[in-house]
């Protein structure tokens, strides 16, 4: 469960005090599907950073299960992002010279993960996002489909139980949009936790809630039907 | 670990710069090898040559003595002969100490080095031999020479160098012929016995351990002449006792020279390594950054480029060792004109161990200061850029 008490964040360029986020609460049940929609420059994106312990609030509790995660050290928070999180980004953030391989393989490496194991898991997670069969291509040889299919890959190979996603469908065409939010949605149906950020109303009308944000605040908390 | 080697192994662009690094490493070593190379090519000529599987360093030749006869009346105690009486000016080292122009000794500095030779000589310096000769019957095979490019030589040496009568010697491009061999441990005993008129000029090993003989030769001019370069058993080619001071001087000049490049190496290596570490860090920024994002903590993103610190702690300790090398060969003299032997050899290892504990030092403060940097990276900050 994710829970956000008056939650702030203020950024200073130059002398003058920017506050992104203005106290914002919120609750996510486990296994919910939640899109956080809003204007550009609503906050939204750096509400996720903050929930997915990027970055560091000015005030605010943020749980993460039973953690407050604004309040461990950043060794916990590393081991927390690579154990319970799965982040997905609109500009996929792959390793551009690994193979797609070794880059779904990079959060297995860092916790610890060694041998055929890995490989086991790896081809699972390649299955699911369908590019089985561009397991030995270069991360940069793919499509933004394709690329951004890997990061999901990648972002579910440690099985997180929570996976959010910033603008996933960002840089991509409608067919490769629809691909990706489908995946997503079987992520859902798997049981993950989804938190994702979009300024794309029809892509977020697939999530179960919708977190409508305005000027750092959150104004509105809709049900989807 | 395994697979933090895996990382690095995928790392491609991250080789890209290990290779560019290894360059740069073996240029630095190069500049340090050679630097101290080139000081022991210079003490002077740093030639080995194999006698009878005995090595005899020439470079070491830096350590005799050389002392100068004047033929003049003083009142030295000569080798316990009342009456001979000697001017005698000392270059080189004695007693393992730098003497330049030393005019004062004692007994004791001129015969506690144990000393053979080759003389070569007519007129004067043959009553030395003659007197041998007559007085010891030390010649033990052929003649005593009759003209002028006949020469005698110890039987110490005809052995070392194989040489024997009727063989012929090249000094000072003359050619000279080998008509005898006198007992050269009787050669100290005609020293002392007969009044010394013809050694004119002397050179003396006070270091027996490293090299056991010192040559000695004397063209008809009277001037002693080292053999030290080109020593070979047919072909001298002898540096004259005069230019010695001048040859003291100028190896000094050259290792202050090289010693200041190895300084000005050693200056550039730390600049080269924290530059490099800079530029990498600042290159891996993004890298860093999904590493980070992905779950790494500071700790295994340090091990990663521990890489970088292991490579360069290889240089350190590489170019250290070799700086250690030249500081010592340097600085010792200037601790033998200050303190005993035995002080310096302790000196000299101390010097090391601590030349080498600033540099792994040094070493690790840069590692240190990468990791501070790691740690600092922002994430958000990157991603935004991305």
């Amino acid at each position: 469960m994710i829970k956000v008490k008056n939650l702030k964040r203020c950024f200073f360029t130059g002398k003058e005090p920017f506050w992104a986020l203005k106290g914002v609460d919120l609750e996510i049940n486990d296994g919910e599907f939640v899109a956080i929609c809003g204007k550009s420059g609503s906050g939204k994106s750096t509400l996720l950073n903050l929930i997915g312990s990027l970055d560091k609030a000015t005030e605010g509790e943020i749980w993460l299960d039973d953690y407050d995660i604004s309040t461990l050290s950043q060794k916990k928070l590393a081991i927390i992002r690579n154990k319970m999180i799965g982040f997905v980004f609109q500009s996929f953030y792959l390793e551009p010279g690994y193979t797609v391989y070794d880059n779904v393989e990079l959060p297995l490496i860092l916790s610890g993960s060694t041998g055929s194991v890995n490989r086991k898991k790896v081809e699972k997670a390649l299955e699911l996002v369908n590019l089985s069969n561009k397991i030995k291509a270069k991360a940069n040889t793919l499509s933004g489909g394709e690329q951004q299919r890997v990061a999901i890959a990648r972002a579910i190979i440690n099985d997180p139980k929570y996976i959010f996603a910033d603008e996933p469908c960002g840089n991509l065409d409608n067919v490769n949009s629809e691909n990706i939010m489908n995946i997503l949605k079987k992520l859902h149906e798997n049981g993950k936790t989804i938190v994702m950020v979009t300024h794309d109303l029809e892509d977020a009308k697939k999530a179960e809630r919708i977190f409508t944000m305005s000027d750092g605040l959150i104004i509105n908390n809709e049900v989807n039907q | 670990m395994k697979g933090i080697l895996k990382i690095i192994l995928k790392e491609t662009a991250f080789l890209k710069n290990t290779i560019i690094m290894i360059g740069l490493i073996l240029i630095l070593f190069s500049g340090a090898f050679l630097s101290v190379l080139s000081v022991r090519i210079d003490v002077p000529n740093g030639m080995y040559k194999q006698i009878d599987n005995e090595d005899i360093k020439i470079g070491c030749m830096i350590k005799n003595v050389t002392i100068k006869d004047a033929r003049n009346e003083c009142d030295l105690l000569y080798g316990g002969i009342t009456g001979i009486t000697t001017d005698l000016t000392l270059n080189g080292y004695q007693n393992k100490k730098q003497v330049i122009n030393k005019t004062e000794m004692t007994y004791k500095d001129f015969f506690s080095t144990r000393t053979r030779g080759i003389i070569i000589g007519e007129n004067t310096d043959f009553q030395l031999l003659q007197e041998a000769a007559k007085q010891d019957e030390s010649i033990l095979r052929g003649n005593l020479p009759k003209l002028a490019y006949e020469v005698l030589i110890s039987n110490y040496i005809a052995q070392k160098l194989a040489l024997n009568i009727n063989d012929n010697l090249v000094i000072n491009n003359l050619n000279f012929k080998i008509v005898g061999i006198y007992d050269s441990a009787k050669y100290f005993e005609l020293y002392k016995e007969t009044n010394l008129p013809a050694v004119s000029y002397f050179l003396v090993m006070p270091d027996d351990t490293i090299l056991e003989e010192a040559y000695l030769n004397f063209t008809s001019s009277k001037q002693l002449q080292l053999s030290m370069k080109n020593f070979n058993r047919k072909g001298y080619n002898p540096i004259a006792v005069e230019a010695m001071t001048k040859r003291l001087e100028i190896i000094n000049l050259a290792r202050a020279f090289f010693m200041s490049v190895a300084i000005v190496l050693a200056i550039v290596t730390f600049f080269v390594q924290y530059s490099l570490i800079a530029t990498f860090f600042r290159q891996r920024k993004a890298q860093i950054c999904r590493l980070k994002l992905l779950g790494a903590t500071d700790g295994k993103i340090a091990r990663v480029y521990c890489f970088i610190a292991f490579m360069i702690t290889i240089l350190a300790v590489t170019i250290g060792a070799f700086l250690s090398l030249l500081f010592n060969k340097y600085f010792i003299n200037l601790c033998n004109e200050l303190f005993e032997y035995e002080f310096i050899s302790h000196f000299r290892a101390g010097i090391s161990l601590i030349t080498g504990a600033i540099l792994i030092f040094f070493t690790l403060l840069i590692y240190r200061h990468s990791v501070r940097k790691i740690s600092k990276f922002n994430i958000i900050e990157v991603i935004k850029h991305e």
